[in-house]
């Protein structure tokens, strides 16, 4: 099938009505998403997985991806006019865009913001209907020592693409794939660390768990420090103020271009996608500008390059569940569970299998940011206003959003202990310095981690030499091991590269 | 987002947690079959990511802090957050008796008047009105939410 025939095939089921709706109710959603400063993509990705039973997984799969790209949309208006990031991929604009702001061209960046995501954008998604397909062909050949090579250099990057020290990632990904264990062992049906409960035994529900990992610990974190109140609003003129003028377009045209590719290619990798791709791409421009002393101070490349980079990488974050079945961050590895939870394992079959829903998502995309463009913009005043809630009302609206949802999901108050628990643990977790990332992607990875393991083993007669013989595996285990040792070596050598990964505002 | 507040005590009490719980892991890991790297069994993975897990841990215990600019100062203590802990449980384990309706109105009076510090009567009115709210709305999408004492039958 050429690839025109396919976007028509997605298309027409894209664009039939009930998609639609999906499709707007899941931007609007996200919008509103990443416009609240207290509620994250996955935590309303996670809430939302019980109320798509009752729909078909198409309709579902284009509702939960419209949350994602649709958060990136609305965090950047709260960060442009409040300095308040709605998600952590906005962060970098809030410098810049706050600056411009504060300079009466607070219209010119929320434009620009919102002419960047459109562009990358669609950029993104053309990179995702060109790559996906041959990709997918290509992995149908993969056995479980590429797998297994596969799952264990993504971990291995995820922890070295986090914020904090790497020891903490990986031992936090380690938690990860132990707590993907309980239940009953994939190859032999034996439990493992149930403890006798009756629960446990089909193992720990994703829901429950990213709800308290996201949700219930954010509520403690707002229990403990409330939000800062956002400083005033900057005035803002009406529609035509929105345009970004001549002079400024010029300016943020190459970063446009040059936060897509950012974007895209940082997407691909696992980890944290998005917000790293913010970094790379501000920090970038700042490097390659003749006049880097503009940037805190209203350039509004520092406005253009981050939003393109995050709405590219969100195409391109598709890529690897689509292709591999694997997940690139935590909120892919939510998709996963909402493909799962319809009977559907995606991976370099589903593009053969079920091309209707496969390219039906990927159009739903476009036609979606086509909604975010228009939606947004006369809509920011709305936004603002929300985002200004008071932290006293956010509380109970997430505490009681997250107890629904969990009891939802097997209409069971035991799932309700299950994501307090992992409240707690988050919220202390986050305190010291653990992230999450890594332990939510290990536990959804941790399956098929083991089985492709033992799998291995049992092919090769107990020889590691298997996964070093196997082209695929090897190249893949290499790359995974120059990644690895680049910034030992680095280091060794004196050379104290920035590392983009450095929370500049924290 | 939530901004991690460091103190180089709470990350090594953290990393002791973990290095615990790796230890639990590798303890309960190793009454399960091993198999032998040949035919690994079920205990095989968990032995090698809990051995992983003590070692990265440890690692962390002595890896220095990071450091960060000051956060917002807490405005609370933890005896704060652990009272709603605690509300929540209570609330977990109320829910199948008393139902959704007072549950989460009492859940939600807590946390706009002991945490928020509304006034007494619009924490009230809000608290009733949003549960009832939700009530109608969620068993309307199909979720069985309990219906408790407010059943009469």
């Amino acid at each position: 099938m050429s690839i025109v025939d396919s976007l028509l095939l997605g298309f027409s089921v894209s664009l039939q009505p009930v998609n639609l709706m999906y499709c707007f109710i899941g931007v609007f959603l996200g919008t509103l998403v990443g416009v609240l400063p207290g509620l994250g993509s996955a935590a309303t990705i996670a809430l939302l997985l019980p109320v798509t039973y009752g729909i078909s997984p198409t309709a579902a799969i284009i509702m939960l991806a419209g949350i994602w790209y649709g958060s990136m949309y609305g965090g950047s208006t709260t960060s442009i006019l409040l300095r308040v990031p709605g998600e952590s991929a906005s962060v970098m604009t809030c410098i810049d865009g706050f600056e411009m702001a504060r300079r009466g061209r607070a219209g010119a960046a929320l434009g620009m913001a919102a002419f960047a995501s459109f562009i990358a954008g669609i950029v993104g998604l053309v990179g995702l209907v060109l790559l996906a397909p041959p990709l997918a062909d290509f992995a149908l050949d993969f056995g479980p020592p590429e797998y297994f090579a596969l799952t264990l250099v993504g971990l291995t990057l995820v922890s070295h693409l986090d914020s904090g020290p790497v020891s903490k990632a990986l031992a936090m990904a380690a938690v990860g794939l132990l707590l993907g264990t309980v239940g009953l062992d994939p190859v032999r049906s034996q439990e493992r660390f149930t403890f006798g409960i009756l629960s446990l035994q089909s193992g720990i529900d994703l829901v429950p768990m990213v709800m308290g990992l996201f949700g219930v610990s954010q509520v403690l974190h707002l229990v403990r420090n409330r939000l800062a109140t956002p400083e005033s609003t900057a005035p803002l003129g009406g529609f035509l103020s929105l345009l970004p003028s001549r002079g400024e377009w010029r300016d943020a045209s190459g970063a446009i271009g040059r936060g897509t590719l950012v974007g895209f290619l940082v997407g691909l990798l696992p980890g944290a996608g998005g917000t790293i791709s913010t970094y790379v791409a501000y920090a970038l421009e700042k490097r390659r500008s003749p006049h880097p002393e503009r940037f805190g101070k209203g350039a509004i490349e520092g406005v253009a390059a981050p939003e393109a980079a995050n709405n590219a990488a969100t195409g391109s974050g598709f890529i690897p569940l689509l292709t591999l079945g694997l997940p690139a961050n935590v909120v892919m590895a939510l998709m996963l569970g909402a493909f799962m939870l319809h009977g559907i394992t995606p991976g370099p079959t589903l593009l053969v299998q079920k091309p209707d829903m496969f390219w039906g998502v990927i159009t739903s995309m476009f036609i979606g940011n086509a909604m975010l463009l228009v939606l947004n913009l006369p809509l920011i005043g709305v936004f603002v206003r929300l985002a200004r809630m008071r932290t006293a009302y956010l509380i109970p609206v997430i505490t009681v959003a997250c107890l629904v949802g969990a009891f939802a999901v097997n209409n069971n108050p035991f799932d309700i202990l299950v994501m307090l628990a992992f409240g707690v643990f988050g919220y202390y977790a986050e305190r010291f310095g653990f992230s999450l990332a890594p332990l939510v992607l290990a536990f959804v990875l941790g399956p098929l981690m083991e089985t492709s393991l033992r799998q291995s083993l049992i092919l090769s007669g107990g020889n590691f030499a298997i996964f070093a013989t196997r082209p695929i595996s090897a190249v893949l285990l290499g790359l995974g091991l120059v990644m690895v040792l680049l910034p030992l070596v680095r280091r060794l050598a004196g050379q104290r590269a920035a590392r983009p990964t450095d929370r500049p505002l924290a | 987002m939530a901004q991690p507040l460091l103190s180089a005590s709470g990350e090594r009490a953290a990393a002791a947690v973990l290095a615990a719980f790796g230890v639990t892991a590798l303890y309960k890991a190793s009454t399960l079959p091993f198999g032998s790297v040949r035919e690994p069994g079920s205990g095989f993975f968990p032995i090698l990511i809990g051995a992983a897990l003590v070692l990265f841990a440890v690692v962390s215990f002595f890896a220095p802090s990071r450091k960060l600019p000051e956060g917002e100062a807490a405005a609370h203590g933890d005896w704060l957050v652990w009272s709603v802990v605690i509300a929540l449980v209570a609330y977990a384990l109320a829910l199948p008796r008393v139902g959704f309706v007072p549950c989460t109105a009492a859940i939600v009076l807590i946390l706009l008047r002991g945490v928020g510090a509304l006034p007494w009567r619009s924490s009230l009115a809000i608290a009733v009105i949003a549960a009832v709210a939700c009530y109608a709305f969620f068993t309307r999408l199909g979720v069985p939410l309990p219906p408790g004492i407010l059943a009469f039958r």
